[in-house]
């Protein structure tokens, strides 16, 4: 029978207790406490966040896991202009936007945030945030709701939307921290998207064409956009985070109903990523691939207060033969 | 031997159900009213820690049936509630747009 110091060349070291479990991750040893051979293992998976003060749908969200900022979006008392910020804890009521805006898109960080476009009656409004206040900026060439939102305060992307007549647009913008400027259109036009990443890295994925929900997925390099390999299925108002070339995707429509389901992209192709606990969709998300916050939103039933968290952790296991 | 567990317990937020937990058993949560007021419900795994999870969370476990009609309830008064929600010379169209698609009904597993 071979060795682990056979096939590895050292030993197995013998510890009376578990070295911690993130920096332990992939090694082996041996607890003489308890018996066990043991390892630290990394895994992803999402967990409860703090509840929203009030639960809309279409929300904006910009930022990072354990600093964002939720705004608008709609209740059934009609759109609002509410605005929270999250500390990774607890979510708390900030200073309004300056006007209702529901089925916006956003860009930036909690310090440093952009809100654009969105309803009611389709918008060009455009708003900063600086933290602590909403600010007016330059509006957008053309107004629409559902449109996709990413980047920075001053280097954003706006891309598709609807005019307002359920039909997809096909417009991209890029603002420079003061204007808005029209770019290369997308391939398709649609609405409803999830889009992620930076002004000359964007990810665009899904939506509504108009007559179809669609699964098409198109890559902004600044200059252009192209196609690239389609979303496994098709879906609308969904959530993401991260970056062009590691993003994640979550929750939405995924026709019919809202789902659960959570994928990655590495810049090529999709694979699948661990299930939220609670379906939803219609609402941003925010954050980065391994750590990534959906709040509030839908589903379609209604509207929720609750808000999940994309984490990836290590933990110690005990190494059995089953 | 069932799969799941069902019941009812309040989401409260951070820490409701962890990291761990959802590497320890299947959970997915749903919008259910109990006629009165929303409640949700839950389904678990059936599993030791889902077991201890619903009673941590001071849950109610229901059958199958029982939470299913939960969730039914909730569905219904969010089709009423959008059926009722009309603007005055308003197009199809345009409350899609404003509001969303008419909710569906949902089959719990």
């Amino acid at each position: 029978m071979t060795t682990y110091k056979a096939l590895k060349g050292k030993k197995v070291k013998t510890l009376s207790s578990d070295p911690p479990a993130a920096a332990s991750e992939g090694q082996v040893w041996y607890n003489s406490s308890g018996y066990d051979f043991k390892t630290s293992v990394s895994a992803e998976a999402w967990a409860s966040g703090g509840d929203l003060v009030s639960g809309r749908r279409n929300p904006v969200t910009f930022g990072i896991q354990t600093a964002a900022v939720v705004a608008g979006g709609h209740t059934p008392g009609g759109d609002f202009s509410t605005s929270e910020t999250y500390d990774g804890t607890s979510f708390a009521e900030g200073n309004n936007l300056l006007v209702a805006m529901d089925t916006s898109a956003s860009a930036g960080t909690s310090t440093a945030g952009l809100v654009f476009g969105g309803n009611p009656g389709g918008l060009t409004e455009t708003v900063s945030y600086n933290g602590t206040s909403y600010s007016e900026e330059n509006n957008l060439t053309a107004a629409r709701y559902a449109l996709g939102g990413s980047g920075t305060q001053t280097a954003a992307i706006a891309a598709g939307g609807s005019p307002q007549t359920n039909t997809g647009s096909a417009l991209s913008e890029e603002w420079n921290g003061t204007s808005w400027t029209e770019g290369n259109n997308l391939g398709t036009g649609r609405y409803k998207p999830a889009q992620t990443g930076t002004q000359t890295a964007a990810l665009f994925v899904g939506g509504d064409t108009g007559p179809a929900n669609v699964a098409n997925v198109e890559e902004y390099n600044g200059t252009s956009w192209s196609e690239v390999n389609n979303y496994p299925s098709t879906l609308t108002f969904a959530a993401s985070s991260g970056i062009q070339t590691d993003a994640l995707v979550f929750m939405g429509d995924i026709g019919p109903g809202y789902g659960v389901k959570t994928f990655g992209y590495d810049g090529t192709s999709w694979s699948s990523r661990p299930d939220m606990a609670t379906a939803g969709g219609n609402t941003e998300g925010c954050g980065t691939s391994s750590a990534a916050l959906a709040a509030s939103g839908g589903p379609a039933s209604g509207r929720t207060s609750s808000s999940e968290e994309f984490t990836v952790a290590a933990s110690v296991k005990v190494i059995t033969d089953s | 031997m069932a799969i799941f567990i069902y019941g009812t317990a309040t989401n409260t937020g951070k820490g409701f159900f962890t990291h761990e937990d959802r590497r320890n058993f299947f959970l997915r949560g749903y919008s259910g009213h109990d006629g009165s007021n929303p409640i949700d419900v839950w389904v678990i795994g059936a599993n030791e820690k889902g077991a201890l999870w619903l009673a941590d969370a001071s849950g109610t476990e229901k059958t199958k049936a029982e939470a299913q009609a939960l969730v039914k309830a909730a569905d219904d008064l969010a089709r009423t509630a959008w059926d009722d929600d009309d603007v005055d010379d308003e197009s199809a169209d345009e409350k899609v747009a404003r509001i969303g698609s008419k909710p569906g009904f949902i089959t719990i597993p």
